[in-house]
């Protein structure tokens, strides 16, 4: 099939202050910027020559962009100073339409030069703005199928347009013999910087050789000569027609920090250079997180990895930042429970790679499992999410790793408190690679300081460790994936009693949980369609220990697998359609005490039981793209899936979603659908649950509205209603089991629930030299766990969330950011009474009302400081990240006395510096 | 190790490992090792036995229409309350309730509030004659209901029959009382059937496992009887296992050191005597209860039966000073009490009255139990 994309070339038309005349060559399409005119020129004083601009630039409009259902369109504007060497620096855009055409204008304009403006004869610098016009290139039509075999005179034949002119190359002077030659590289990175332009002008003779660190421009006069030349793809570039003697070499390259070195250049000799150039603080789009949105979420929060490398209170750490949007309840004492929009942690399904992983962070929250740098893509829809994502009742995070780097070998080694971290990508072949490691030292750090006396034997202090393996190949007009990853926690300690000769085993705590994880992920686009096919093995490992009681050993092999096809039919019409297949078997030992309800102490039995089962959850799923205007467009989608044994249930989850372009930067977005998820396995389990317990279940509606503003300003506003139903409940009944034996009936489907609130982000994009966000909710989730039960608040209900953060780059490679959060204090059910039990010897508290008391509201305040180093060949990333600045004692819980009768705070973490290094090559 | 000490050391275990967090916020929490008020410590459950041998210890499981005794051990700052004691000062009442298998502790009452004071009827006595079990039908004994045989500080029950009794139910005995010169009864065991969201400071409430058993006993003896579909209920290991009993704790021998950890006296108080020994000196004490009588127990698993140990934890408490710990887990069982003020005690180097007290309870991971106490006055 034909490559069908368009290429379209914008011309960038350059309005510079107080030059009305045409700029360079009559560009194809030309747009005025008219405020730019009207703003410079009225505050024109006498004596001002403004520049001249000297060159122009094309911008070509993104493929991927003009594929979008609504492709974005209009101006970008770019606020710069023009220096009076009359290369543009300090630029930023000031009117955003779209972060990739944002960054397409910056670039461009980056690349225009100018005769400097003059204040009465002597060059300054001119700080204007140039307006960029974005005009989306006509949409493709479908392949049609089968292929004509002879044109159809009857039909046009929709072909791609001829190819616009290229870029107007640099011109140096053919005549002159090459000079100089060299390459551009980037610095830390050494990667070639291609469209450097490298210009040349006499030096004074006095000039010491070497990089001029610091220059006077005020001292500039025309230079003698002038020769110019452009870096290529590869960064190479040659310089012809220079003079002789000591020459002045100025490497400019958009998003890069300028420098200048002096070189002598001796009469018929030709030299050989090498010039590395930093990344410019200012420069936003260094990894930018792009985000192909065709799946119109109602609430779709994506962040950059640029803006996780600089987020406060997160360590860096990509799936920690995604706990700072609207609608995730804040978790207790910093933990990794990602409890979202009222629902619990159990109800939320974290993807990784097409694929669920079943833990997020290393021992419940301290560090994800995954490499944040390996990260391609994070989204974060906490709810109305598409058919493609099922078994779950709450929000998805779905992550997507990225390819290696193809740009050279390249690597770092990450270190902080807790671990050191090493990665290690670069090209094969045609493909690329990338390889990760992490592991904790808290296992070699806490024995020493852990006093002797404290009473612990740590044969196994907390230790984790992670890898991942990652593999990408063409192959067949796509791409192939090989991934492997996987993480390790485990825990063993004893504690020793005062009067015990040696550590008691039967005084022993030990944890193991691990998985290992290997994928081949195939993708493919062949004109209007697009493939996925992607097998997934995983194997689980959880284990936990307490004395000689009780043990807990889980071992799951989960087979998953997943194949999608979408068709862009029409410019408006597509439809997605895929089959997901998920099932696991696992072995589980268990022998421990029953557990009692939540009144209860101890227990006369004992299990001892083994047992082991298998269950799969096959589902189809199709998603369609309505267009019904230009400006409106329905998402219906349907999710159908089978629960096999235990369940043997089939569920079918209508969902609709609507995409409403009100306006050029207002869109209104609402959807509903149904969701449901498997219980938990212990819930329907014979031994332990109840096998007739089904699938739970929810109805989830919202609408939203996004504004987006200058400056790269969006406001989001979502509010949301979710019905939950079918929900399991501890149930206390005695009941015929399935098999014909009496027993108590230990869960049943007999919740329901209900979850409303409102979602405010207020968000400045990384763009200049500031970025940062306000988000809120307001939100209430109440349950009802039987039909004779009052509702009650869920137990992490958290009436107000705000999360302000923000960042502020500084000059020399500083940056400062903070963090400040104020949060209702979650539910909490009174203790008020207690029983002594005579049997065990301890007390069992006698419960108030459930969740009928609340803690006092969180606040917290964490900062991070930032400072790099870059070198030629590597770079070096230092920073502090205090969480707590001011201490705050937030109480999480209470501490009771062993009777009961008294309680006090227990407050969540403390102040914690952490300091962290990383260093690039 | 079986549930109760296995649900107390996770408790424990899990209270260390967020010790860093707790370490400073559980300052000024009362001290569960010192008695600074009435307790209850423990009861245990007595099966009169007629046929057993004075050598042979106690049992704490009973089989239907045996009787038990139940017998509390209530301390306070000044020692042990005296049967007469419990009885005038707390007044209190019992009450009988059937626990589901694997029901926890405190459950059975709780998952039947609210309940009137007057809808609990007395336990009715169980008249074995009356029974033929070749019907397959029992007379019905009403749960939970208020034991009312014996004495108020030593209640005695006839086990009933019941089905749930052959795959591990049990009856929950529960003591309510109010603390002395505080409260009343009454008004305690109204607010426990209520469902105890209004309970009372004033009031005691102490819950004691009253095993009936052993489950392959009592379907031996239901088969034998001519109960049909036993074997609905679970296979019947070869060896029939013997009854749980109450461990027994055999000596008490209390070492005297000086500051110079030189010793100066050593005695065997018998429970409840009163020694002499010097403040700021430090005890040493050593009990030894017989391994012999930690006892194996059948569980059944899904192919079979496996044999569990019972494992003996000792808890300590002191009315006055400091203890080196509050537990031990060993037949021969060490503690160290330093005859000095401890963090919670009042102002002075001798205790109030220059009497301490110290309290040991020893427990076999099931429901047998067994105490001994002493006093130490303290001289300058």
């Amino acid at each position: 099939m034909r490559d069908r994309q368009h290429r379209t070339a914008l011309f960038l038309l350059a309005m510079a202050a107080g030059a009305a005349s045409s700029l360079g060559p009559t560009p194809a399409r030309a747009h005025a910027a008219p405020t730019t005119l009207a703003a410079v020129l009225a505050t024109q004083p006498e004596g001002l020559v403004p520049p001249e601009l000297l060159n122009s630039v094309t911008v070509e409009y993104p493929p991927a962009l003009a594929e979008q259902e609504a492709p974005p369109a209009g101006q970008v504007v770019v606020k710069l100073t023009i220096g009076t060497d009359g290369v543009p620096k300090d630029l930023s855009v000031e009117t955003s339409i779209d972060p990739e055409l944002d960054r397409l204008a910056v670039e461009g304009v980056a690349q225009l030069r100018w005769k400097p403006a003059t204040l009465n004869g002597d060059p300054v610098e001119i700080v204007t703005r140039l307006g960029i016009d974005f005009t989306p290139p006509p949409p493709p039509e479908p392949e049609p199928e089968p292929p004509p075999v002879e044109p159809d005179p009857a039909e046009p034949v929709v072909d791609a347009p001829p190819d616009e002119p290229d870029p107007v190359p640099e011109t140096p002077d053919a005549d002159g013999p090459v000079r100089m030659k060299g390459v551009i590289l980037e610095a830390g990175q050494r990667t070639p910087i291609s469209g450097a332009t490298i210009v040349v002008v006499p030096a004074d003779p006095d000039a010491k050789l070497g990089e001029i660190k610091k220059k006077d421009y005020a001292a500039e006069k025309e230079p003698a000569w002038q020769a110019q030349a452009s870096s290529d793809e590869e960064g190479r570039f040659e310089v012809r027609g220079t003079g002789s003697g000591k020459a002045r070499v100025i490497i400019l390259a958009p998003g890069y920090e300028r420098i200048e070195f002096v070189e002598a250049l001796y009469e018929g000799m030709e030299i050989d250079v090498k010039y590395y150039v930093s990344r410019s603080p200012t420069n936003p789009f260094r990894t930018v997180v792009e985000v192909e949105n065709r799946r119109e979420e109602v609430a779709k929060r994506t962040i950059s990895a640029a803006e996780i490398n600089v987020l406060p209170g997160t360590q860096g750490d990509a799936l920690k930042a995604v706990q700072n949007f609207p609608g995730v309840a804040r978790a207790p004492f910093g933990a990794g429970l990602l409890a979202i929009r009222g629902t619990g942690p159990n109800d939320s399904a974290v993807y990784l790679g097409y694929h669920e992983i079943p833990t997020l962070f290393h021992f419940g929250g301290l560090t994800s499992v995954f490499n944040s740098d390996i990260i391609e893509r994070i989204d974060f829809i906490p709810g109305n999410y598409d058919s493609r994502y099922g078994d779950a009742i709450g929000g998805i995070i779905d992550v997507e790793p990225r390819q290696g780097r193809r740009d050279g070998f390249h690597g770092y080694v990450d270190s902080d408190i807790f671990d050191t971290g090493i990665l290690f990508e670069g090209p094969i072949g045609e493909g690329s690679f990338a390889v990760s490691g992490r592991r904790s030292y808290i296992d070699f750090l806490l024995p020493v300081f852990l006093p002797d006396d404290a009473g612990l034997d740590l044969t196994v202090a907390p230790r984790y460790y992670d890898y991942q393996v990652l593999f990408d190949y063409p192959l067949g007009g796509g791409n192939l994936s090989i991934r492997g990853f996987g993480s390790d926690d485990r825990t063993r300690l004893v504690a020793a009693n005062p009067n015990d000769v040696e550590p008691d085993e039967r005084n022993r705590f030990e944890t193991s949980q691990y998985f290992h994880r290997a994928d081949i992920v195939y993708t493919k686009r062949d004109g209007p369609w697009s493939f996925l096919v992607t097998p997934s093995y995983r194997y689980d490992f959880f284990d936990l220990g307490i004395g000689d009681f009780l043990s807990f050993d889980l071992v799951t092999h989960n087979l998953n697998g997943r194949a999608e096809a979408r068709a862009q039919l029409t410019k408006r019409h597509a439809i997605t359609f895929g089959t997901e297949f998920q099932s696991y078997f696992f072995q589980v030992g268990v022998k421990a005490p029953p557990l009692p309800d939540s009144n209860g102490g101890s227990s006369n039995a004992v299990f001892d039981i083994d047992v082991d089962g298998y269950t799969a959850i096959p589902a189809l799923y199709t998603t369609g793209e309505i267009g019904v205007s230009d400006d409106f467009t329905f998402y219906p989608g349907v999710r159908i899936a089978y629960y096999s044994s235990p369940f043997q249930t089939a569920t079918f989850d209508p969902r609709l979603r609507f995409g409403w372009q009100l306006a050029d930067r207002t869109v209104l977005k609402g959807g509903s659908g149904i969701y449901s998820q498997a219980p938990q396995p212990v819930e329907a389990s014979n031994e332990f649950g109840n096998p007739r317990v089904g699938p739970e279940r929810a109805v989830q509606n919202s609408l939203g509205i996004s504004q987006t503003f200058d400056y790269g300003i969006e406001v989001d506003a979502t509010a949301f209603y979710n019905y939950l139903w079918d929900n399991i409940s501890e149930s206390a009944e005695t009941v015929e089991r399935p098999d014909g034996t009496i027993g108590p009936e230990n869960f049943a489907n007999s919740r329901i629930g209900r979850v409303y609130g409102l979602e405010i982000l207020a968000r400045k994009q990384l763009t200049g030299n500031v970025f940062g966000w306000i988000a809120y909710t307001l939100s209430r989730s109440e349950r009802r766990d039987t039909p004779s039960d009052e509702f009650r608040v869920f137990d992490l209900d958290q009436t107000h969330i705000l999360t302000l953060i923000g960042s502020y780059k500084l000059p020399k490679n500083w940056t400062v950011g903070a963090r400040f959060r104020l949060v209702s204090g979650n539910p909490n059910t009174p203790v008020v009474g207690s029983q002594y039990d005579a049997s065990g010897g301890f007390y069992i508290p006698i419960n108030g009302a459930i969740n009928s008391e609340r803690f006092p509201t969180f606040h917290q305040l964490d900062i991070r400081v930032d400072k790099a180093w870059i070198w030629k060949l590597a770079s070096l990333t230092l920073y502090l990240d205090v969480q707590n600045v001011y201490n705050a004692q937030n109480v999480e819980f209470w501490n009771y006395s062993f009777d009961f009768t008294q309680r006090s705070e227990i407050a969540s973490l403390p102040i914690i510096p952490s300091i962290g290094t990383k260093i690039e090559f | 190790m079986s549930a109760p000490l296995a649900q107390r050391r996770a408790a424990f275990l899990a209270g260390l490992l967020s010790l860093p967090t707790l370490a400073a916020c559980g300052m000024g929490l009362p001290i569960e090792e010192r008695i600074a008020n009435t307790r209850p410590l423990a009861i245990r459950a007595e099966v009169d036995d007629p046929a057993a041998t004075d050598e042979a210890p106690v049992r704490a499981e009973a089989l239907p229409f045996e009787t038990a005794r139940m017998v509390p051990f209530i301390v306070d700052p000044e020692g042990a309350l005296t049967l007469d004691e419990v009885e005038t000062e707390l007044q209190p009442r019992w009450l009988a309730c059937n626990l589901a298998p694997i029901e926890g502790l405190g459950t059975c009452l709780a998952n039947r509030a609210p309940l009137d004071l007057d809808d609990v009827p007395a336990c009715p006595m169980v008249d074995f004659g009356s029974i033929d079990p070749s019907t397959g039908e029992f007379p019905e004994f009403p749960s939970p209901c208020e034991i009312t045989t014996g004495t108020p500080s030593q209640p005695e029950l006839t086990i009933p029959f019941d089905i749930a009794y052959l795959i591990g139910g049990d009856i929950e005995v529960t003591m309510v009382a109010h603390r002395p010169d505080a409260g009343n009864t009454d008004d305690c065991l109204e607010q426990l059937l209520q469902g105890g969201t209004q309970a009372d400071e004033r009031c005691l409430f102490v819950a004691q496992r009253l095993a009936v058993g052993p489950d392959a006993v009592l379907l031996d003896l239901a088969g034998q009887f001519g109960l049909e579909d036993i074997d609905e209920f679970g296979d019947i290991p070869e060896t029939l296992p013997d009854a749980d009993t109450n461990p027994r704790i055999q000596s008490f021998i209390v070492r005297e050191f000086d500051e110079d950890d030189n010793e100066v006296a050593v005695f065997e108080p018998m429970r409840g005597e009163v020694i002499t020994a010097q403040a700021g000196h430090r005890l040493d004490i050593e009990t030894i209860a017989p391994e012999d009588d930690l006892q194996t127990f059948p569980i059944r698993t899904d192919d079979g039966f496996t044999d569990e140990e019972e494992a003996y934890e000792g808890l300590w408490f002191t009315t006055w000073g400091s203890l080196l710990s509050g537990s031990s887990d060993d037949p021969l069982s060490l503690n160290s009490w330093d005859l000095v003020r401890g963090e919670q005690d009042e102002e002075g180097v001798l205790p109030p009255g220059e009497r301490a007290t110290m309290y040991y309870v020893l427990r076999d991971g099931r429901q047998g139990v067994d105490w001994w106490w002493f006093h130490v006055d303290v001289t300058q």
